[in-house]
């Protein structure tokens, strides 16, 4: 076997991965990436970014059952078959789904584990820990967290790894502006001690100023939305959907200190909703309350119409095994095929990329004809083609009479929106 | 009405074992919790009427660490589903038996309530950082013992979230338990791919993090009260 050259970090020659025989993901992809050089790739929804981070961090043939031929090196090792200790010190993968990332417990935990791994105490890791305010969290248990905590938390503890390639599967989805920019300025930073990065996403204009290169992965995929929202059987709703808060106290044990404490607040009548807010800042509480999934330690939620929540988590939405049954299981969309492209209609759920799973759960809630639909975060991840269709569909739920209550911290849903709850505004201050 | 029974049970496993890992008494040393817990039911196997004390000694351990009674009333309502349990199948045989009697039900359920009430104690007292000092001894890995804590309480979540989209979409239950159970195998393979270095390599330190010592005097102190106590009963009694 060819050997690596000993000053770069990553070596990928012609890589191609197939799922089956003949089902191409990636073609002919081909980059170099030194001590202190970032790459970023930029592809569409469901263009092959995930399999890239999983194939660069050793993933694939081991437990992600697709084929990579190709020349791969990372730090001299090739991840396909190096032993697992070797991988551990070459690469750190920081998973799309932040959730999935994690193994501590609790926070503090989290942090250790990836400690106790490096054998030891990483010189910048208290450093990112305090810019993105991880300290405050140390005793929280993961299950608790926001996604957008979550994600930090995962990014950090990967950090703490020393790994001198670090792969970022879409960094930004769950990330306010806030944490995008400290983020930004962490990578910087990473970037100039040496260490290489590759990242995933679609925001070229966001990373364009400190990527060393850029590869945008093809996608033979339509880039006409345009009415397409018209095969859409979307039922129109009558009535007056109305959501009120009385007198609500809220706490998440074993913390003493209320989120909201004597909570008035209505949200009437059809239209968008935002619950705009930083992460953490209680947006998905709000979401939980309304849909029943949390009870008020005092006061409570009325909800006068039948509603469907959207997790944030796509996967918790589905309950059937294929995009085209869950689609169906609410009414038509003739332009399905059309618009999603028969391949991933066909895909089983656990096929899916995360971003295809956000748009078949949508356009299955958008099917569904509840006069009121409760959305956390349903843009994240998703590429410009798919957020365009996106806002479209929302749009045409918001004048088909749908209350549509979304919690979001992404700034395009503030144009379609008929009215903004700042949530930081709903916060007890002093309690 | 299953739907509610999950989400309930779910939420009290969660208060009784994994809601509040950091908790002051969690933090004591493992040798003093472990020395508390083979008293506990020792002194209850030779006494049991000594499991009232037991259960005071619980009641204040955790109000003092957490000052609130939600995970202690949590773990009594948990070891009474079995405890229930028991009691109500018992009936049945000890009435073909020809032995029923109110004492006879009342006793199974008092004995049941307080071993599963053990069980539920060790596994909420007994953290993950002290289980991955024992896999480290044989193994040098430490991760499977977190993951393990952290995976139970988010998965409970998870189904929780995915059960009451399922009744809110009219789902038939069992399609929303097959949905449930495809996305917790689903999310397993997932982690496993998201940590796969981390949890399979070895560590090369083992931090083992401060101990609480006021609490680990406290389990020390109320373990020397059980085994008094048990020493008391077995040879005055």
């Amino acid at each position: 076997m060819a050997e690596a050259p000993s000053n770069r970090v990553a070596v990928v020659e012609n890589l191609e991965a197939l799922y089956g025989a003949k089902n191409y993901v990636v073609r002919g992809l081909s980059f170099e990436l030194g001590p202190g050089e970032m790459l970023l790739l930029v592809g569409s929804t469901g263009a092959g970014k995930t399999t890239v981070a999983n194939i660069l961090s050793g993933n694939v043939p081991r437990l992600v059952k697709a084929v990579a031929n190709g020349r791969i090196f990372i730090s001299g090792i090739d991840p396909r078959n190096a032993a697992v200790e070797e991988i551990l010190s070459a690469v750190a993968l920081v998973p799309q789904e932040p959730w999935n990332g994690i193994i501590g417990d609790t926070v503090e935990n989290e942090m250790l584990i990836s400690k106790m791994l490096s054998g030891e105490e990483n010189v910048y890791s208290s450093d990112l820990e305090e810019e993105l305010n991880i300290g405050r969290l140390y005793e929280r248990t993961t299950f608790t967290l926001s996604a957008g905590e979550t994600q930090k938390v995962a990014i950090v503890s990967r950090m703490n790894l020393g790994a001198k390639l670090i792969v970022l599967d879409e960094p930004l989805t769950y990330l306010d502006e806030e944490s995008r920019e400290k983020l930004k300025e962490i990578v910087r930073r990473l970037l100039s001690i040496g260490k290489s990065l590759v990242i995933t996403g679609h925001e070229k204009d966001f990373w364009g100023d400190i990527a060393s290169k850029v590869i945008e992965l093809p996608h033979g995929k339509v880039e006409d939305v345009k009415n397409f929202t018209a095969g859409l059987d979307i039922k129109e709703t009558n009535g007056h959907p109305t959501i009120e808060f009385r007198k609500v106290d809220y706490r998440y044990y074993p913390s003493k200190s209320y989120i909201f404490r004597d909570l008035n607040l209505k949200i009437e009548g059809k239209g968008i909703f935002l619950l705009r807010g930083p992460n953490g800042s209680g947006k998905t509480t709000l979401l939980r309350l309304i849909s029943g999934l949390t009870r008020p330690k005092r006061g409570e939620v009325i909800v006068s119409h039948p509603m469907l929540f959207l997790p944030d988590n796509p996967l918790l939405f589905f309950s059937k095994p294929t995009a085209i049954e869950e689609i169906r299981s609410f009414g038509s969309f003739p332009k399905a095929e059309e618009f999603l492209g028969e391949e991933l209609l066909r895909k089983k759920v656990k096929e899916m990329s995360s971003g295809q799973r956000r748009i078949v759960s949508l356009i299955s809630a958008a099917l569904s004809g509840k006069p009121i639909l409760l959305m956390d975060e349903p843009t994240v991840g998703l590429d410009p083609y798919y957020k365009k269709a996106v806002l479209e569909i929302l749009r045409a739920l918001a004048e088909a009479g749908r209350m549509l209550v979304i919690s979001t911290h992404d700034k395009t849903l503030e144009k379609i929106a008929d009215d903004i709850i700042d949530v930081m505004k709903l916060r007890c201050t002093d309690c | 009405m299953l739907r509610e029974a999950i989400g309930f049970l779910s939420n009290i496993i969660v208060n009784s074992i994994f809601v509040n890992p950091s908790a002051p008494h969690r933090r004591a040393s493992a040798l003093s919790k472990v020395l508390f817990l083979a008293s506990a039911i020792f002194a209850f196997y030779e006494f049991p009427s000594l499991g009232l004390v037991v259960a005071a000694e619980i009641l204040i351990i955790y109000v003092l660490s957490t000052g609130d009674l939600v995970e202690p009333a949590s773990m009594f309502v948990l070891s009474s589903i079995p405890a229930l349990w028991m009691a109500a199948t018992s009936v049945p045989f000890l009435a073909f038996s020809g032995s029923l009697s109110s004492y006879k039900v009342f006793e199974i359920f008092y004995k049941t309530l307080f071993y599963s009430l053990f069980a539920i104690l060790a596994a909420g007292l007994i953290t993950p950082r002290d289980l991955s000092r024992i896999t480290y001894v044989f193994t040098r890995k430490v991760a499977f013992p977190h993951l393990l804590w952290s995976l139970i309480p988010s998965q409970l979540k998870d189904a929780t979230v995915s059960l009451n989209v399922q009744e809110m979409k009219g789902t038939p239950l069992s399609s929303s338990l097959f949905a449930v159970f495809s996305e917790q195998l689903e999310r397993a393979d997932q982690i496993m791919i998201a940590n796969y270095p981390r949890l399979e390599s070895k560590v090369k330190r083992l931090v083992k993090g401060k101990e609480n010592e006021k609490f680990t005097f406290a389990f020390f102190v109320v373990f020397s009260i059980n085994v008094a106590l048990a020493l008391i009963a077995y040879f005055y009694l």
